[in-house]
């Protein structure tokens, strides 16, 4: 098979919609070897790329913060102009003001203090899903591609048994299985994405492996593990990080998803997906103000990543080199 | 290749077999009795009890995937916990319904094809960078927020297009056979594939600049082919397969995942059927959807695979 | 029933409430038509007397079926009483409260294709049918026949049903296991309904319950499943008249999945009547204002409540009373109906919810007061983190942020986790690991046995409300009433024994329900009564 599929199926965002993961087709392979310079300079060109870095720089220093004052406790545990989980009846569904630039919700809670303080479950839902997914694939990926043979078939083959599983539904199982609570959303996001790194890995690895220094490698008497993870998969990681960018505003989009459904992160801890599907009732009795800021919130920053994803594949391509 | 072929339908048994599993082992570790969900009120320990002898669910695990296993090669996919009817019934209704939607939805999505394309001629110009920024855009709007938009508008406001339930007739189960049947299908499959169509002409826009940037493409050019051969002659096929392979792709995995679109368009199909029957513990039910979602989607990447190989002859089955 | 999904329509707004004129055109109804009413919340499990199980099929299964008994409306507007359907007027009650005699109406005959005239061994066939397990579903409320001589515990009677004889064509006796006075009030429960047994079990019962057959106004003309109900006027009912109807002619019933999608379909002009997504009430109400729909809220016999575990040792038990006391001091029940509801539900004065024959001998012992509250806690010195359960997926997490906010305000900090229903179901029934949790109870039948004595006898409080809880005295109570047959001494009974739980508060009642309905002035006659039924019968289009 050629190289058809490429990273960008990793991104597929929308529960709704299909996982267009893998195929048979091996993915794309190849890379220049550690030429950071080089891809940075070819990303430079591309505009649509580095505003994508701008927002996933801007998201990362908001969510890291957030992040940091929840654990530390700093100032209530949260870095926004009011506590977001403090209901004010007096206000509730205020428009947009000085005050609350982002208008209130029906009990009287900032909007804006939410929207901030939510970008640290977003962060940390594309995180620690990808986390997960990658490093379940880049353990068994490269082991499937190096070893071929038996390890690689029944690895394939139980990757193969995650992809064909419809993904929505499987989530809903794990959630269900799991019980509440953010962490199990974060882990059933993450253990069924896995297949997709194994797969991309193990594509690369098998096109690398039959390269001299690998072949220096053994015949210098490096053992088997120590030329896969010290050798090979150093090698392999380019279309690994265009995936983990597509990965992480997937699984930003999929909390989204089960928001709706109402098993996503249990309130009173605001995510910008149960902020959108919970207001979405008062957009129709034209408080736009609730459902529109975490809207935006989430689609840029889905942007950002995907198509920051999109420009490193193009740099990191060598066939899309001039 | 009947070979391969042959090879890709035992692995799909294999499959099969892996998410039955799965899903058995999943609903069995779900917390809580099944039995309490289906008693009801007043549901007395003896109630409970009687319900869970009467189901099987005090079996072991392997006895009740044994039965299950040997229901199925009876061609039987068993009655529903909750509703005492027939999976097999149930599936029926709910197919039609979800395979219409996702063949529309994938031709809708196609469209995306020729946008991608003409984004990639005219790269980093201002319609380049326009269509792809509302490419990306549209794709991150959650579906529901989507769906819901367009029965607003098209439904109420508008008043131009029934918004829920199906209607009508069709003809071969999927394609609408009256503008009742049609009407009921525009709004969900526009929802769903619009989301698509940004993914698939940012796909596409890749994939063609990928292809116009390869040697023989080149070569072409450096030939002094006119650029306008150099595109159709050269470019466009190749560009376009691998495309293609994502919507053939996509068709089977819509298969059980547009539980969303579904919900808000009141539009029974197989993934709202399992989603429903999961939070019931209906485990005939959620097993049967998986194992037919499961089968369309592995049967539509082997279709979409010979394909490919069909059209691409430098494919070779491994 | 319990309630998992009730919520997820209500909600409203001001108190200010509806608009307009409403329903008294005055005109003469007629006959013709089609009425377009939703169900919302999918596909109903079952609309036969042996597969009815949830609120959904409630409205379909009472058009095609009638029982000894129904449920109407006082002159008030609110009590809900019980009144004689096909027998000819109450029946004789003896001393001990166990034996009861009806007679049979005359006249009564099944819808085609079936066409015979109901007697009293329709009902001992019909009974007899809705109590032999085999002909159950999974979630069959069989419970409602509990009472009946010859039955188990579950409301089984493998054996046939000993306390259910016919005596000649139109007399029918009851006998039941122990005194209960109020044991016709559960007669117009839809498993109490009569039906064709014998043209049903020779069809199968299984079709029969895809296309059930009854005496009702209404005969189901199909049901195509996740879609459509279509009913048609029956024109042989019994009870048919100028004033009683039926009028319109069709019956059209679109299933719903999603309430937002319901509230569009009435905007759009499909449906006559409608239920309005929480968030949206206020809005609505305005909308309703200009275009001249009716607005209005109907009180609805159930209650909403946050569950305590008497089992725990935090909480339960005489000892752990001031914590109660200081968690249902601390809940403000108005903000909660007035922001996240709407305005919609109703504080409530007891378990009991008004409209109930006897509901209003009740009033709250630990009202809304954040100081005696605060008071409490203080004195209790320190207090754990408590645990607050709620079902996901219909707004309860909406509704119980304010509790959970009014309880840290005066130093009681909750924890909120959420469980899919089933998840929920089990875990709150093992009693081990819950210490509050939310419930709703809906009314099977309107008395105040079925809010006093499943959730708060001890036998049943544990399979009910989950509390486990237990008063001697409460069940000495309990069992007096339902020996009473004066009804005036019984109601004061239970009243009393509805105020030793409310002292007690193994629950805080946290608002009654009403249902905020649209519907449009196009058909009129379109009341919802307090237990959610509308007869549809009474029901035509003026334009």
């Amino acid at each position: 098979m050629t190289d058809t599929e490429s990273a960008a199926s990793f991104a597929e965002p929308q529960l709704d919609s299909p996982l267009p993961v893998g195929s048979e087709n091996e993915p794309v392979s190849a890379k220049p070897l550690g030429l950071w310079a080089d891809t940075w300079r070819r990303l430079r060109r591309n505009k649509l790329a580095l505003v994508g870095l701008g927002i996933i720089i801007v998201f990362l220093v908001i969510g890291v913060a957030q992040i940091i004052a929840g654990v530390t406790g700093i100032h209530g545990g949260y870095l926004a102009p009011y506590n977001p989980n403090a209901v004010n009846y007096t206000i509730a569904k205020a428009p947009p003001s000085l005050a609350h630039p982002f208008g209130t919700d029906y009990i009287g809670r900032d909007v804006f203090s939410r929207v901030l303080v939510a970008s640290r479950i977003s962060l940390l839902v594309g995180v620690i899903a990808v986390s997960i997914a990658l490093a379940l694939g880049l353990a068994l990926g490269p082991l499937s591609g190096y070893y071929g043979g038996a390890i690689d078939s029944v690895i394939m083959r139980v990757a193969d048994v995650f992809f064909a599983f419809p993904y929505i539904l499987f989530v809903l199982l794990l959630v269900v299985v799991l019980g509440p609570g953010f962490r199990n959303v974060f882990i059933a996001i993450g253990l069924l994405s896995w297949a997709s790194y194994a797969r991309l890995v193990r594509g690369t690895v098998l096109s690398i492996k039959t390269q001299e220094y690998v072949e220096a490698a053994k015949a210098a008497g490096a053992s088997d593990l120590r030329i896969v993870f010290g050798h090979v998969l150093p090698n392999s990681m380019a279309p690994v990080y265009v995936a983990i960018a597509m990965g992480i505003g997937g699984a930003i989009v999929t909390e989204a998803a089960l928001s709706f459904l109402g098993i996503g992160v249990q309130p009173p801890t605001a995510s910008w997906g149960n902020m959108i599907s919970d207001y979405l009732n008062y957009l129709q009795a034209g408080q736009w103000w609730m459902e529109l800021f975490p809207c935006l919130a989430l689609v840029i920053t889905v942007f950002g990543f995907i198509s920051f994803g999109n420009g490193l594949r193009d740099a990191t391509d060598p066939k899309l080199k001039e | 290749m009947y070979g391969y072929i042959a090879r890709r339908l035992v692995q799909l048994v294999f499959v099969l077999i892996g998410v039955s599993i799965i899903t058995f082992l999943i609903m069995f570790l779900i917390p809580g009795n099944p039995a309490y969900l289906l008693a009801g009120k007043n549901a007395t320990p003896q109630r409970v009890a009687e319900i869970s002898v009467e189901l099987g669910l005090n079996k072991p695990i392997y006895v009740q995937y044994g039965r299950f296993v040997d229901r199925l090669v009876h061609g039987n996919f068993g009655e529903s916990y909750q509703f005492e009817r027939p999976v097999r019934q149930m599936l029926q209704s709910a197919i039609p319904n979800t395979a219409q939607l996702a063949v529309a939805a994938v031709l809708i999505e196609l469209l995306g094809i020729p946008l991608g394309i003409y984004s990639a001629l005219r790269q980093y110009t201002i319609w380049d960078s326009t269509l792809t920024t509302t490419a990306l855009i549209i794709w991150g709007i959650p579906v529901f927020v989507l769906a819901v938009f367009m029965q607003y508008v098209f439904g109420v406001y508008l008043g131009i297009l029934p918004f829920y339930g199906t209607g009508g007739s069709t003809f071969l189960w999927v394609i609408p056979a009256d503008w009742n049947n049609l009407s009921h299908l525009i709004l969900p499959a526009v929802t769903l594939g619009i989301i698509e169509v940004a993914y698939i002409s940012y796909m596409q826009r890749a994939s063609m600049l990928e292809v116009i940037r390869s040697d023989y493409v080149r070569t072409a050019r450096a030939k002094g082919l006119p650029e306008r051969s150099v595109i159709l002659k050269h470019s466009l096929k190749n560009a376009v397969i691998p495309v293609l392979t994502i919507a053939g792709i996509d068709l089977g995995a819509l298969m059980g995942g547009a539980i969303l679109t579904e919900t808000v368009f009141s539009r029974y199909g197989v993934g709202l059927m399992v989603y429903n029957a999961i939070n019931a513990r209906d485990l005939p039910v959620v097993v049967g959807g998986v194992l037919f979602a499961t089968f369309v989607y592995v049967i539509a990447n082997l279709v979409v695979d010979l394909a490919y190989a069909y059209i691409d002859p430098r494919i070779r089955y491994e | 029933m319990l309630i998992a999904l009730a919520l997820v329509l209500a909600a409203c707004g001001s108190s200010s409430s509806s608009s307009s004129s409403s329903s008294s055109t005055s005109s003469q109804p007629k006959a013709g038509g089609t009425y377009n009413f939703p169900l919302e919340g999918g596909d109903p499990v079952g609309i036969a007397p042996n597969t009815y199980q949830e609120s959904i099929g409630y409205n379909v299964v009472l058009q095609i079926f009638e029982g000894l008994m129904k449920y109407q409306v006082a002159a008030d507007g609110v009590t809900m009483n019980t009144v004689p359907d096909l027998t000819t007027g109450p029946p004789k009650v003896s001393a001990n409260a166990k034996v009861f005699t009806f007679t049979i109406r005359q006249g009564v005959y099944f819808q085609p294709p079936v066409n015979t005239e109901v007697t009293a061994a329709d009902f001992v066939a019909s009974w007899n049918a809705v109590a032999n397990p085999k002909n159950w579903v999974t979630g069959t409320p069989a419970y409602i026949l509990e009472p009946i001589m010859g039955t188990d515990e579950t409301g089984a009677a493998k054996n046939g049903l000993t306390g259910v004889k016919a005596i000649g064509k139109w007399t029918l006796q009851v006998t039941l296991k122990y005194p209960f006075a109020e044991f016709p009030a559960s007669l117009g429960h839809p498993i109490m309904a009569v039906w064709p047994v014998a043209y049903a079990m020779k069809e199968g019962l299984k079709t029969f319950d895809q296309k059930p057959i009854g005496t009702g106004p209404y005969i189901l003309q199909n049901w195509v499943h996740n879609q459509v109900i279509n009913l048609t006027k029956n024109p042989h009912w019994w009870n048919a008249s100028a004033t009683n109807g039926p009028f319109v002619d069709n019956i059209h019933m679109p299933i719903f999945m999603d309430p937002s999608t319901e509230w569009l379909a009435y905007q759009a002009g499909n449906i006559d009547i409608t239920q309005v997504p929480t968030g949206q009430v206020q809005s609505s109400m305005n909308m309703a204002a200009q275009k001249g729909w009716v607005a209005k809220k109907w009180p609805n016999l159930g209650i909403y409540f946050i569950g305590i575990n008497q089992k725990d040792p935090v909480l339960g038990g005489a000892k752990n009373l001031p914590l109660r006391q200081a968690l249902s001091y601390s809940v403000d029940r108005n903000a909660v109906i007035n922001t996240v509801s709407e305005g919609v539900p109703l504080v409530p004065n007891g378990v009991v919810p008004v409209g109930i024959p006897g509901s209003n001998l009740s009033s709250l012992p630990y009202p809304y007061d954040p100081a005696k509250a605060t008071a409490i806690v203080k004195g209790l010195g320190k207090v754990p983190t408590l645990k607050l359960w709620y079902n996901t997926g219909a707004n309860h997490d909406k509704i119980l942020a304010p509790v959970q906010a009014g309880w840290k305000a005066v130093g009681i900090n909750v924890t909120m986790t959420g469980y899919d229903w089933g998840t929920y179901l089990t875990k709150c029934a093992q009693g081990t690991q819950d210490q509050l949790y939310r419930l709703g109870w809906l009314a099977d039948y309107p008395s105040m046995d079925d809010f006093l004595y499943p959730l708060f006898q001890s036998g049943t409080s544990g399979a009910n409300t989950f509390t486990f809880y237990s008063n001697p005295t409460v069940d000495k109570l309990l069992n007096q009433a339902r020996g009473t047959i004066d009804q005036t001494q019984r109601l004061q009974i239970y009243a009393q024994a509805e105020k030793l739980i409310l002292a007690d508060a193994p629950v805080i009642p946290l608002y009654f329900y009403r249902e905020y309905y649209i519907n449009d002035k196009r058909v009129l006659g379109q009341y919802i009564d307090p237990m959610g039924s509308l007869n549809m019968n009474q029901v035509w289009v003026a334009q």
